[in-house]
């Protein structure tokens, strides 16, 4: 958190969920919301992960970036998560992209290989149990 | 102060009241997922954006002279608060002396 002397905190301007591209920097008082979190890193110390690239591993999420991955049930069936739509259910293996995803570095989002531009979302901005894929956006549920 | 009394400007180190190493690049980066960093844009405007390798608008460095934080890019400008420190809007300015 950056603060000036005045008490005056470094903050995003605009909606405090969304985590806007471009989005304007202004003072607000302080309140330690996510809206206000700023870190400064010195630029030699920048870790090397903030510019991973394709098949790098991104240790906060744990996901190599761009490399298609299944997700499989461990119920006796063994079923592949598969993308029907834009819903999410469980099917038997079929070699199709449908069933294939990826961690895209950018975005920080599990990503569809059938629908790129589709990331895994929460219905309902986060407040159902439902998944789905949606276009991609920088809410945080 | 006599001129040959007055100790020259630190260029290195520490500035503890304002909490800031002098002179070196810094970035400012968001504590969401993605991780951007604020970015001057046309030496005026702050935005946050994603981080690219080594562009030099997206650090900023605190300057010992005049005590405030200034662009790598633009080093003539300075972090200001827009209007006189009425508004909420955080811009770059040529660098003065007016505290908000």
């Amino acid at each position: 958190m950056l603060v000036n002397e005045k008490g005056k905190v470094m903050a995003i301007l605009g909606n405090q969920r969304q985590e806007y591209n471009n989005a304007a920097i202004g003072v607000k008082p302080k309140t330690g919301k996510e809206e206000q979190l700023f870190k400064m890193i010195y630029a030699d110390e920048i870790p090397g992960s903030m510019f991973a690239k394709k098949g790098e591993l991104n240790e906060d999420f744990g996901l190599l970036i761009g490399i298609p991955f299944t997700v499989q049930t461990t119920l006796p069936s063994g079923r592949y998560l598969d993308l029907v739509g834009r819903n999410m259910l469980i099917k038997t293996r079929n070699g199709l992209k449908s069933q294939e995803w990826f961690f895209d570095g950018r975005t920080k989002t599990i990503k569809s290989m059938r629908t790129k531009s589709y990331s895994w979302n929460i219905q309902s901005n986060g407040n159902t149990n439902n998944m789905e894929v949606y276009n991609t956006y920088s809410r945080w549920f | 102060m006599y001129a040959d009394k007055r100790k020259a400007d630190r260029t290195k180190g520490t500035n503890e009241n304002f909490g800031f190493e002098i002179n070196k690049p810094f970035y400012l980066v968001q504590e969401y997922p993605m991780h951007r960093v604020v970015e001057c844009i046309g030496a005026h405007h702050l935005r946050t954006r994603p981080i690219r390798r080594n562009a030099k608008q997206q650090q900023f460095f605190f300057d010992e002279v005049s005590k405030t934080i200034k662009s790598y890019y633009w080093k003539s400008r300075s972090m200001t608060i827009q209007s006189q420190g009425r508004s909420a809007t955080l811009y770059m300015t040529t660098t003065n002396s007016r505290w908000f």
